[in-house]
């Protein structure tokens, strides 16, 4: 009998919470926050969508006849042990030309270096 | 790219560079706003021949220029919270191309092509045309498709230099022995042009960058014909 008692209380208080400034205001605003940010997801999206999209495949590459290296080839470690080979210890500090001086042979040397290599090129 | 006479910044060629202008914008609008106020408060003074005596201990004042600074602040950083996180964004790069400073030019190699490679040195000014940019010109420009996000590996074989193309917002310093990675996308086809950005030597002036933006296939087509050479 108590047993019912404690039911029926049950349900009241069921009942009382599911009119109660919860469920009509907090609960939709939450919800409308949560679920909007979900609902937002789809707009925001095609930004990563463009922005990650391959422009250029390998597949497309090797229809033109243009080996392409795999993806995996090219990696920030795999470049990083290529550099770790230059040898950038032995440079020549080429001084600047002054005003007043005529003839600085290094920096003439450097010059003409620079002015063949843009001769090749060309 | 530059010109004489040239206030603000280059015309955006990368949607970062975009929204770091817009965020620029946006905050100037505030500076200006606040400028003008202050301005306006001082200057009214100046005529103004009436004394105060009471003024002493105004609490709600207090409050207000309290607050409102407060306020502003919020508006200032929130644009630029966002802006820092979109900086940030990982993405996925379709192409590679790693660039080497040297004393004074600079190399590219298309890291995922075979052997594309090659040394770009300033065009000089009694070599140049009469259309050509002074210090800006050099005789192989970096060549890029457009729409595509690429990822930049920045080193260096001697000294400290610094990669950077202002029109589509980046800059990275080469330092010899690290490799330094930045990532963009240009979204519309042109040159862009940009200098050495760290004091590297006599010719530090003398070694500018030029990026050309094309369509996809116009650049497998270069890279084709590049690498047949």
């Amino acid at each position: 009998m108590s047993f019912l008692f404690y039911l029926r209380s049950c349900v009241g208080m069921g009942s009382r919470f599911l009119k109660g400034k919860f469920m009509r205001f907090g609960a939709p605003f939450l919800v409308l926050v949560v679920g909007g940010s979900f609902g937002l997801k789809e707009f925001s999206q095609i930004r990563y969508d463009f922005r990650n999209r391959k422009n250029i495949t390998k597949e497309d590459a090797e229809k033109l006849g243009i080996p392409m290296k795999p993806q995996a080839e090219v990696t920030l470690e795999t470049e990083y042990k290529k550099i770790t080979k230059i040898d950038t210890s032995n440079w020549e500090n080429i001084r600047g030309p002054r005003p007043w001086e005529d003839g600085n042979k290094l920096y003439e040397e450097a010059v003409q270096r620079g002015k063949q290599n843009t001769d090749k090129a060309s | 790219m530059a010109t004489w006479g040239h206030l603000g910044f280059q015309d955006s060629a990368s949607p970062l560079m975009e929204q770091l202008i817009f965020f620029h914008d946006h905050t100037m609008v505030v500076l200006i706003l606040i400028t003008t106020f202050v301005g306006y408060m001082m200057a009214a003074m100046f005529p103004n021949a009436f004394v105060n005596r009471f003024l002493l201990e105004n609490q709600t004042i207090e409050v207000i220029w309290t607050i409102l600074p407060a306020i502003i602040l919020i508006f200032i950083a929130l644009p630029s919270l966002r802006l820092l996180y979109l900086l940030d964004e990982v993405n996925n790069p379709s192409i590679t191309l790693k660039t080497i400073g040297h004393q004074w030019y600079w190399s590219y190699e298309y890291s995922d092509f075979l052997q594309v490679e090659f040394d770009s040195y300033m065009t000089p000014s009694n070599e140049l045309d009469l259309s050509g940019f002074r210090l800006l010109d050099v005789d192989n420009r970096t060549v890029l498709p457009m729409n595509t996000q690429v990822r930049m590996l920045v080193t260096a074989a001697d000294v400290i230099h610094s990669w950077t193309v202002p029109a589509l917002g980046v800059k990275a310093d080469a330092i010899p022995g690290r490799l330094n990675q930045i990532s963009f996308m240009v979204n519309r086809p042109g040159l862009f042009f940009g200098q050495c950005s760290e004091i590297c030597g006599a010719n530090h002036s003398f070694m500018p960058i030029v990026v050309e933006s094309v369509s996809v296939s116009a650049f497998l087509n270069w890279i084709s014909s590049s690498s047949d050479l």
